[in-house]
């Protein structure tokens, strides 16, 4: 695939190449409602992790499949279709994020990503709680949210890449675009401060 | 003993233990504890309910990219597809009349004999089976019920889809070779689909086809290697190939 499209660059080919395709698709568009159908959903669920808007998710989901359209001649059939386009919705919602703390004049906005949080770790022993007694309570609800909105976008990819759609290290440091030590490390930050912020809720319910 | 640290209860909560952590959580009833305490957090969290979108994300999906992808060339485009419809369709119309015995005959075998020298047509060949390969799996997806004639189908792409992944592969394709090898599971289930079997089965084979991309992969590579025959000298490769 590489080499065909180094066949195509060199012919001074690309922009062309990229109406062709898009064309193409016109006369069937059959073929790419399955992969928005596929994969709609589960996109939408994380760009809404990572913007935590109904409205922004639902654009990013559009914006998603719309690169993936236009750049579909540099996807390698060998790779990893959902990898790929997970790694298309971070990057989309990242320029989003960016762009929207730039709008708000956000001088100290959240980090989009952080490599050290630097909050001194709690301790909590007992009993295991019981999830299934806290989210009866509308309260609880929204203190889990509380803790997921305190994670950093990229915190929150990971753990619905990991805890949610259960991807392997490996496919989520390729959506992500982190080597795999990073990007473990990205989710065990997240556990660690969704741990710490449920603390007090959990001893409550203990 | 040293207990565990949070950084380790993160990766068990997260099923990336390692097996001291785990061999540690089994004796230690204090990290037992606070690692079950992790976990519950993170089924807590996982669980959460997320809104939904707007009934009809996909159609709106699927309508601005159709608004969004119009391109100003449309004119010229069919004009080059229908040049190049032309020239596979020749092709293959002579492909066909050529006796398949001798060994000079231009069927895509003959280039694992005699790499590069039958690119063209193996390409073509190639071409045409990716074309055909795509209307069976968008029937395929359409299809409320398995039917002979897409499973007479399937077995028609079965039959050729191994030759001409070797004459992908020999020619050193190995992108297309891949997907063809790929596709072959889909086609042979298919074919073989038992029109016995519950409807749940068939929902259930759509799914997995659905699910593994293979109808776009195969459109990537097709539209890929469209362009490649559309940017090559024609009249002169075809020649030498027939």
């Amino acid at each position: 695939m590489k080499r065909m499209m180094q066949v195509l660059d060199q012919a001074g080919a690309g922009p062309v190449a990229d109406d062709r395709i898009v064309a193409r698709e016109l006369e069937d568009p059959e073929a790419f409602r399955n992969v928005v159908e596929t994969y709609g959903q589960r996109l939408f669920r994380l760009a809404y992790r990572m913007t935590t808007s109904t409205q922004d998710a639902e654009d990013l989901v559009q914006e998603t499949f719309l690169r993936a359209y236009k750049s579909r001649h540099r996807f390698e059939a060998r790779a990893n279709l959902a990898t790929w386009l997970y790694r298309i919705c971070v990057n989309a919602s990242l320029d989003h994020i960016r762009r929207r703390s730039q709008a708000a004049g956000h001088g100290a906005a959240q980090p989009i990503d952080e490599s050290e949080d630097g909050i001194a770790e709690e301790r909590l022993a007992g009993p295991a709680p019981t999830p299934e007694r806290l989210l009866l309570s509308r309260e609880v609800r929204e203190q889990i949210a509380g803790a997921m909105a305190a994670l950093s976008p990229v915190e929150r990819a990971a753990f619905e890449l990991r805890h949610c759609e259960q991807l392997s290290i490996q496919e989520i440091s390729a959506a992500l675009g982190l080597r795999q030590g990073a990007a473990k490390n990205t989710i065990f930050r997240g556990v660690r401060k969704l741990r710490r912020a449920l603390a007090p809720l959990v001893e409550e319910q203990a | 003993m040293k207990h565990l640290q949070e950084n380790d209860f993160a990766a068990l909560a997260s099923g990336l233990g390692h097996d001291a952590q785990l061999e540690h959580v089994a004796s230690c009833a204090a990290c037992r504890d606070r690692a079950a305490e992790a976990a519950s957090v993170v089924r807590m969290c996982a669980g959460m309910d997320l809104p939904r979108p707007r009934p009809g994300l996909e159609d709106r999906v699927v309508a601005r990219l159709l608004a969004q992808g119009r391109p100003s060339r449309w004119c010229a485009w069919q004009g080059w597809a229908a040049a190049a419809a032309m020239v596979v369709l020749g092709a293959v119309l002579i492909q066909r009349r050529v006796p398949p015995s001798p060994p000079s005959a231009a069927t895509p075998a003959a280039s694992l004999t005699h790499p590069g020298a039958n690119r063209g047509l193996t390409q073509l060949a190639l071409a045409d089976h990716l074309d055909r390969s795509q209307a069976l799996l968008t029937a395929l997806a359409h299809a409320d019920a398995p039917s002979p004639r897409l499973q007479g189908w399937a077995a028609d792409l079965l039959a050729s889809n191994r030759l001409i992944e070797a004459s992908a592969r020999a020619d050193g394709d190995a992108a297309s070779a891949q997907l063809l090898a790929e596709m072959e599971p889909t086609l042979l289930q298919l074919a073989h689909f038992s029109d016995d079997a519950p409807e749940p089965q068939w929902r259930a084979l759509k799914r997995r086809v659905a699910a593994s991309g293979i109808l776009f992969k195969v459109q990537v590579v097709d539209e890929t290697l469209q362009n490649q025959i559309s940017l090559r000298p024609q009249g002169k490769n075809l020649e030498s190939s027939l």
